[in-house]
């Protein structure tokens, strides 16, 4: 009972992050159960994938309602994605996991950085484009 | 197509790295790439959870109740968004970037 309490708890922060921040949660879901849950890594990936699909399903369509997803855009981008996902999940296998994360770690840094510094800037062209 | 590929090769989170490719490479808004990023992670997921639920990955139980819960937090976490001004959105993302970059070094 206390788990499927905790469960919904990780799960309404990391939707919430995730519907607001368009990533899914996973980024909150995986560390979360591995800490609070004591849940094996893997299984933890797992569950959190799944809860993904449900939190990214409910978050677009409030986005759609308030013409916040450029349709042909997913029509286009997300194909690519799923294809190069199982291709790229291949060749991680075959990579230090640990190798892995540092780059994508540096990558990371890089567009936290770059992202930071546009908000800040006076005047950054975000509200260009921008419907509803 | 970028976005698709780095999408890919980070697995999980996918989105982190979708988004400012979105806004740079696709010249989405703010807002429209958060929202555009997170139709493109259903795809992504998708995919991801049933090559886990082939190899017998996915712990139901949990998966369930946090689904609920993620499906609850995702509709307020969107109209949380809807209400922010570009500038705040952006801001708040980047320090949620820099911290899963710092957790990767931990």
């Amino acid at each position: 009972m206390g788990d499927i309490i905790v469960a919904l708890l990780i799960g309404l922060a990391g939707g919430f992050a995730g519907g607001m921040l368009g990533i899914g949660g996973g980024a909150i879901y995986v560390p979360a159960m591995v800490i609070l849950l004591d849940e094996n890594q893997h299984l933890a990936q797992g569950a959190s994938l799944a809860a993904i699909i449900s939190t990214a399903i409910v978050g677009t369509l409030t986005h759609l309602r308030n013409r916040n997803v450029n349709v042909p855009v997913v029509a286009q981008v997300a194909p690519v994605a799923v294809l190069t996902g199982f291709g790229a999940g291949f060749i991680a296998e075959q990579l230090d996991a640990a190798v892995l994360q540092r780059i994508f770690g540096v990558v990371m840094v890089y567009l936290a950085v770059n992202t930071i510094w546009g908000a800040l800037q006076h005047g950054a062209p975000t509200t260009t484009g921008r419907i509803g | 197509m970028t976005g698709g590929f780095f999408s890919g090769l980070t697995g999980v989170g996918g989105g982190a790295i979708m988004v400012p490719l979105l806004r740079r490479f696709q010249g989405l808004s703010q807002h429209v790439a958060h929202g555009t990023s997170l139709a493109i992670v259903i795809f992504v997921g998708g995919a991801g959870v049933v090559s886990y639920w082939l190899n017998g990955n996915v712990d139901w139980q949990i998966a369930i109740w946090l689904s609920i819960g993620g499906a609850l937090g995702a509709y307020f976490g969107a109209i949380t968004m809807n209400r922010l001004a570009p500038r705040s959105l952006q801001l708040v993302f980047g320090l949620f970037l820099l911290i899963v970059a710092i957790r990767m070094f931990i």
